[in-house]
């Protein structure tokens, strides 16, 4: 019998090895050494299981996937443009729709997934990402961040952070911090204003069973979902690639990056640290920062500090106002 | 039982998609093609139309989303207009490369700058290269049977190619015509259901459209443009199919009116030409020995159908409803492909272009006579003056200014 | 004014090729000799690359074209046969194309540490020069980087490179950027250029090494339609054994709890993993890696908390003896 709604319930997995041990995301993919991204897509595969299709926007997780006519996925997989991942995929949906409901297909609805990177999702794809969102189609849109353009050889994007260095915001003379904007908040951008999203979360490859479980619980609501997903790029924010947990980690033991689930206008923070650590911690570890002066991290850490304030999160020191340097 | 009723080209189009069963829409308004999209929103509403009506947030994103649903195994139809035909114009490669037999309908107009709603070919002309099949309409009743015609070349696992139909802003796509529509059980005799050989399907996985080296390219382009040496033979015999299953007379590739024995003659497609044949019938009363020709598929380009419809002329009017700033022939987009199907003749007819119903300006049966003038000096004078005159603007033609 | 050098061939071009990975400073090697050819050593010179996305463990190549100032270069053509080959990673050997092309008096230079001959090098030319220098051995010591040990050796390999030209724009490269890695690019510069062995009695084949073009695996009749690849998961077939750069980790299966971190943060499945007995203590067993997909990332080793997997130097050979098939079935 065709449904054309799912109806699937994907179990959390509570110990490490109930982690399941198919793999759709199989290797011979050509990513760098120790690639976040790379990560997050096997982890993120295997939550999904194999009644998935997933649209890959181009990026990193395409070029390097994808390379050459050859081909990691073992579920189907199809390119699309950096600007149209959201929309691409609502047509896959919108098919789907009315395949199972006239019969011409058998089975269950199945998971569809954008795997788009942070241009893909609030820079060239902000679009397409938001009206999928808008008209509630039932797709898992996930960002993995890697907080630049990569593929194309470093370059800033809404999500790189304040005084990171790129390849179109190098630090100098003029402009000694390197990039000098300050990033845009993917999650808070769909909760702001979407009212057929019932789940948003963020996760980190510090925590890949949270993160196989996020994802699970988010192909498992019907509607529109998305996944914030903190990938370190070891190759663009420069650090030794056998340290990616480490420093994603880092992110969020010093609040550059934030664990929350989202759901239904409740918030649930989550791997809170007791203390926060101050930033000088995480941008010691990567290469991307070593430019930056006293000035301005104490703004980045006022950033933070502002953000968590926003967020409810108690904040051992009052932070003084980001525009006071 | 077949019906008869007076439906504009936009509403003529939609009963069209409605009785090909679409199943997949995409929509987002710009004039004038709304319409279409407007008909098939109230069909879906009533429970006319079995499809899933998604709303678009622009024209790229209309592309994109019936390039996901056809990929997916639905029959996905989605429209524009002047600019927004433009917008999209990132994904109409991927789509013919990817070898997605989706349709657009395009009721056309001209381009910005600066806003005008009035039909112009120059949006949907500008995109021909893309190896998506295109054609125009001339009536409703063409904009109708055009949108099954090409669902049934474009989804022909010979051809696979997407398609462009065609329809002259507000002259076919808002004015009434007489339209019959056939029985369900006609088109479901002509057009089978959609099936693409390799959908996104959990239960057959494949890859769509992966990161290639440079030699790998080429092949895929060489396939594509064998797709478009194929499609001819596929259009003959759908359209032969068609008229006989609907009692149509269709010529597949052009149609020729009064062209035995014919000196002059105009070479024209979509709405004028209706206007054109009329100013064929004046002309002929008045012992001009004029003719004409009608283009039905802009891709594939009839090279050889052209060449011998035109060979029948000595002198030839280019009718452009579009422009090329900077051409060969510094007009229209028309004349480049005319002459180079002429090319191989050993007599060939003299050719000039004529800018004429750009902008949604009416082609009245005095430019055409003005242009029957010009086509005759030249035959006399045994060349062209010129290769390009801007009809109503040229200094010595009193029918406009 | 620069002061012309005479190239060894009279009348055609010096042509060099560089067969890299990335990451390892081919194209700037490159870069910095066609800089020292043209702007001092009096010569006609063009450089460029080949790669696709700019990432460590693409394939590289770097071509250098050399000519005598009064010569134009009008092609920017591949080096298709080259006087002079410079292998950045010994790993590369195993692909044919690495030597194709080879003119039978050309010379042969390649990354290894000493007393390793691979097999593969008798497919050079019997009367080709083979030098072996350990770029890697030598970078690290010095903290630099292999490129510049081999921008030595090829300078002490021929006289007619002015050494001290070459050095100069390699440090003029960096100069700008990292000034802190100047001394410490000389010295492996100039190691570079005393510490290479010449092998004797290497190449077993006879005169100029045919040329190698790329032939793609499908034709405009069989590639599937619209690029769609009709095989999911083909990359298992790929062999990435030489995007490693030096290490890789040794699995040591004696300390292993078989808890699975490894494989948690393990970017592309190298961790071969089996049911346990029957009535045993695990579910699941970690039977080994296969390096074949293992780029060396070494996460598997931070994150192991019993030690059962440890960071070890790559010699020739060992990743083959200790690999565990992933798919014995599907890969031979």
């Amino acid at each position: 019998m065709a449904v054309a709604v799912k109806t699937q319930k994907l179990p959390p997995i509570k110990l490490i090895r109930n982690v399941p041990k198919e793999e759709y995301y199989v290797p011979g993919h050509r990513t760098c050494a120790g690639c976040g991204p790379a990560l997050q897509y096997k982890l993120v595969a295997k939550a999904a299981g194999p009644n998935t299709i997933f649209v890959g926007p181009t990026g990193c997780m395409y070029v390097a996937n994808a390379s050459y006519l050859c081909t990691p996925y073992t579920v189907p997989w199809m390119h699309s443009q950096i600007t149209n991942g959201g929309a691409v995929a609502s047509g896959i949906e919108a098919a789907y729709k009315v395949l199972l409901r006239k019969g011409k297909r058998e089975g269950e609805m199945p998971n569809i997934i954008v795997m788009a990177g942070d241009g893909g999702t609030v820079d060239i794809g902000l679009q397409a990402m938001s009206a999928m969102m808008y008209r509630g189609h039932d797709v898992l849109f996930i960002c993995y961040d890697n907080e630049a353009y990569t593929n194309t050889g470093i370059q800033t994007s809404p999500t790189t952070p304040y005084g990171a260095n790129t390849t179109f915001t190098p630090p100098g003379k003029e402009i000694p911090e390197g990039k000098t904007l300050f990033p845009k908040d993917p999650p808070q951008l769909v909760i702001g204003g979407h009212p057929a999203v019932k789940y948003v979360a963020t996760a980190s490859v510090a925590y890949p069973v949270d993160l196989i479980n996020k994802v699970r619980k988010a192909l498992n609501v019907v509607g529109p979902t998305f996944l914030h997903i903190h990938c370190p790029c070891p190759k663009g924010w420069k650090f030794d690639e056998a340290k990616t947990v480490e420093v994603a980690r880092m992110a969020i033991e010093t609040g550059m990056w934030n664990m929350y689930e989202w759901e239904n206008g409740e918030y649930r923070h989550q791997f809170k640290p007791k203390k926060y650590k101050p930033v000088s911690e995480y941008l010691k570890l990567q290469g991307r920062f070593a430019h930056l002066q006293e000035a301005h991290i104490a703004k980045l850490q006022a950033f933070v500090d502002t953000k968590l304030k926003t967020h409810g999160i108690p904040v051992e020191v009052p932070a003084p106002s980001p525009r006071a340097h | 039982m077949a019906k008869e009723m007076q439906l504009s080209g936009c509403a003529a189009f939609a009963q069209a998609a409605k009785m090909a069963q679409v199943e997949v829409i995409c929509s987002y308004p710009i004039r004038p093609y709304t319409a279409i999209m407007m008909e098939l929103a109230k069909m879906v509403a009533n429970g006319e139309l079995d499809a899933e009506f998604v709303h678009g947030e622009g024209e790229h994103a209309q592309l994109s989303v019936v390039l996901g649903a056809a990929a997916a195994g639905a029959r996905a139809l989605t429209g524009s207009s002047g600019v927004g035909v433009t917008y999209a114009f990132e994904v109409y490669s991927p789509i013919a490369g990817g070898r997605i037999p989706l349709q657009m309908a395009i009721a056309d107009r001209a381009l910005d700058p600066p806003g005008d709603f009035g039909s112009e070919h120059t949006d949907a002309m500008s995109c021909r290269d893309q190896g998506w099949l295109m054609g125009w309409a001339e009536n409703p009743q063409e904009a109708f049977d055009n949108c099954l015609i090409n669902y049934r070349v474009g989804e022909d696992h010979r051809v696979l190619l997407p398609q462009f139909v065609c329809q002259d802003g507000y002259f076919v796509s808002h004015i009434p015509g007489l339209v019959t529509l056939p029985e369900q059980k006609q088109v479901d005799e002509f057009l089978p259901p959609y099936s693409l050989p390799h959908p996104l399907d959990p239960k057959r996985p494949v890859s769509h459209g992966p990161q290639i080296r440079p030699d790998q390219g080429t092949v895929m382009d060489m396939q594509r443009a064998q797709a478009m040496l194929d499609a001819p033979a596929v259009i003959k015999e759908v359209v032969d199919n068609f008229n006989r299953i609907f009692g149509r007379k269709y010529s597949p590739f052009v149609e020729e009116y009064m062209t035995d024995d014919a000196e002059i003659g105009f070479f024209i497609q979509g709405a004028h030409t209706m206007t054109a044949r009329h100013a064929v019938n004046h002309l002929r009363s008045k012992g001009v020995k004029a003719g004409l020709v009608k283009l039905r598929f802009v891709r594939p380009w009839p090279t050889q159908e052209v060449a011998e419809a035109l060979s029948k002329f000595k002198a030839v009017g280019v009718v452009e409803t579009s422009t090329s700033y900077g051409g060969a022939m510094r007009g229209g987009n028309l004349l480049h492909e005319v002459r180079a199907s002429l090319y191989e003749l050993p007599q060939r007819p003299l050719t000039t272009s004529f800018m004429a119903g750009l902008g949604g300006e009416m082609v009245p049966l005095k430019d055409f006579y003005y242009m029957a003038e010009i086509l005759s000096k030249a035959v006399q004078e045994s060349k062209t003056r010129k290769t390009v005159y801007w009809v109503g603007f040229e200094a010595e033609d009193k029918t406009k200014h | 004014m620069s002061q012309t050098v005479s190239l060894p061939n009279a009348g055609r071009f010096f042509e060099i090729r560089f067969e890299s990975i990335g990451g390892l400073g081919a194209h700037a090697a490159g870069q910095v000799l066609a800089t020292a050819a043209v702007l001092k050593m009096g010569l006609n010179g063009a450089h460029f690359s080949s790669y696709g996305s700019e990432k460590k463990g693409s394939l590289v190549r770097s071509f250098v074209r050399l000519g005598p100032a009064d010569r134009p270069i009008r092609t920017s053509a591949p080096v298709e046969k080259p006087n002079a080959v410079v292998v950045f990673h010994a790993a590369l050997l195993h692909n044919p194309a690495t030597f194709a092309g080879l003119y039978k008096d050309a010379t042969f230079i390649y990354n290894a540490p000493p007393r390793s001959s691979p097999e593969e090098l008798a497919a050079l030319p019997s009367t080709v020069r083979t030098i072996r220098v350990d770029a890697l051995g030598i970078a690290v010591k010095e903290q630099s980087r292999p490129n510049a040990v081999l921008l030595g050796t090829l300078c002490g390999a021929f006289p007619f490179l002015d050494t001290g030209k070459v050095l100069d724009a390699l440090s003029e490269e960096f100069a700008g950027k990292h000034p802190e890695v100047i001394a410490s690019n000389e010295r492996a510069f100039r190691r570079g250029a005393a510490e290479f062995e010449t092998l004797k009695n290497v190449g077993r084949a006879k005169g100029d090494l045919p040329i190698a073009r790329a032939e793609p695996a499908w034709g405009y009749e069989t590639q599937p339609i619209g690029g769609i690849i009709p095989e999911p998961g083909n990359t298992i077939w790929n062999d990435l054994s030489a995007s490693r750069t030096g290490s890789l980790p040794a699995f040591n299966r004696e300390n292993c709890i078989h808890c699975g971190l490894c494989d948690l943060v393990c970017p592309d499945y190298c961790l071969v993993w089996e049911d346990g007995e029957k009535g045993g203590r695990f579910e699941r067993e970690l039977m080994g890696v296969d390096y074949r997909y293992c780029k060396g990332c070494l996460r598997c080793v931070e994150s192991c908390p019993s030690s059962a997997m440890l960071k070890r130097a790559e010699t020739p050979g060992l990743a083959d003896r200790l690999s565990v098939p992933l798919f014995p079935d599907l890969v031979g």
